[in-house]
């Protein structure tokens, strides 16, 4: 009775397998069939070859998807390199030729809309008050009388609060001083957007939409390759072009000159001078949160 | 004479994380301005002294400029 019984139980539990078996073959082949983005770690520490093998999937699903020939880079900062950024406040004329050239050059989605710099228009006589500023200010000529204006972006922050509260850590400083974000590994909490005191952060709430003869080819990983729907993204300085030792598109487009770009730690360089013979200006000094995107006044 | 020598050994004890401790921030701030050498003080300024600036700044740049369109509402 008993070994009955027994028999009875192997074969109810083959039973069970078998039944189960086709959809574990499913999964399994499913899951093979998948794309390898979703088994990704994060990038920080990812091998070499790793990243070779994820930069040219990503470069052939972006070739794919624009109909162009896609680059997608990983190159890490320079050694000896901390960026930094300034802007003359009494240059800037508002007229937001660095707004656009930021959104062609990153890849920045055209509906719904992301801008990662925001030129603020400011009363001379109230001063930097960001409660009064008008982001959507819109005469047939600037400078208007009476008025300044302030560019704001990511503030590359030396200590940044926006990497202290990611709970996935997509989101990081590198060595030259620029905060990435790994678009893979963002899971969308948006605590990042939260924490940052500057509203730089921007969320991909929609699939981001670029025409295919606007999309820049020649991308960075962490940097302004398109990002895909439910993702935080923020000004990078440019990685792309910076760690290529160009300026970043918005100090080249600026027709007045009020945008410098340099290397903090070479002595030689123009924003080291400003650093050296100008007071400066940093946003919300009292957040100790230590920007490196410095405000002055050249003349 | 052991009394003593007992209680000086338990004063040298007590004050002995203190003494750590100050060697060990001592270290990191000289460890801090070793590194730091090569990167610039900044001379900040405050944001009273910005505004006072911004209300006499003359800007050097002659003529206007159209200025590109702004963003939409929703962005």
């Amino acid at each position: 009775m008993a070994d009955m019984q027994e028999n009875n139980k192997t074969k109810q539990s083959r039973r069970n397998f078998l039944k189960k078996a086709p959809v574990l073959a499913l999964g399994t082949i499913a899951m093979a069939g998948c794309n390898s983005e979703y088994f990704q770690q994060n990038f920080k520490i990812l091998s070499k070859e790793e990243k070779d093998k994820i930069v040219k999937n990503l470069e052939k699903k972006y070739s794919e998807k624009y109909g162009k020939k896609f680059s997608v880079s990983d190159k890490p900062a320079m050694d000896n390199t901390l960026f930094a950024y300034a802007l003359d406040i009494s240059r800037c004329v508002g007229c937001r030729r660095c707004v656009y050239a930021c959104v062609e050059e990153n890849n920045q989605s055209r509906d719904p809309q992301i801008h990662w710099i925001q030129v603020l228009q400011m009363n001379k006589e109230k001063g930097i008050d960001f409660h009064d500023a008008d982001v959507h200010y819109n005469p047939d000529q600037v400078p208007v009388e009476g008025h300044f204006y302030l560019p704001t972006q990511c503030q590359q922050c030396e200590n940044p609060p926006c990497i202290k509260v990611c709970p996935a850590k997509a989101t990081w400083k590198e060595p030259d001083g620029i905060v990435v974000v790994d678009y893979n590994w963002c899971i969308g909490c948006r605590y990042c957007m939260a924490a940052c005191p500057y509203g730089a952060r921007h969320f991909n709430w929609g699939e981001p939409s670029i025409p295919n003869e606007e999309v820049n080819p020649v991308t960075h990983y962490l940097g302004n390759r398109p990002r895909p729907k439910g993702v935080v993204e923020k000004c990078t300085f440019c990685v792309q072009r910076t760690r290529e030792g160009k300026y970043p598109a918005c100090v080249e487009i600026c027709p007045v000159g009020a945008r410098k770009f340099g290397n903090l730690l070479d002595p030689n360089s123009e924003i080291r001078y400003i650093m050296e013979n100008k007071r400066v200006l940093v946003l919300k000094e009292e957040l100790n949160t230590q920007p490196k995107f410095y405000y002055f006044f050249g003349v | 004479m052991a009394k003593k020598n007992d209680e000086s050994r338990r004063n040298f004890l007590k004050k002995l994380p203190f003494s750590i401790g100050s060697t060990v921030a001592l270290a990191g701030l000289v460890f801090h301005e070793i590194n730091s050498h090569n990167k610039p003080r900044v001379k900040s300024i405050s944001k009273k002294e910005a505004n006072e600036l911004v209300k006499t700044m003359n800007s050097n740049i002659d003529g206007k400029l159209s200025p590109k369109p702004a963003p939409n509402k929703n962005a």
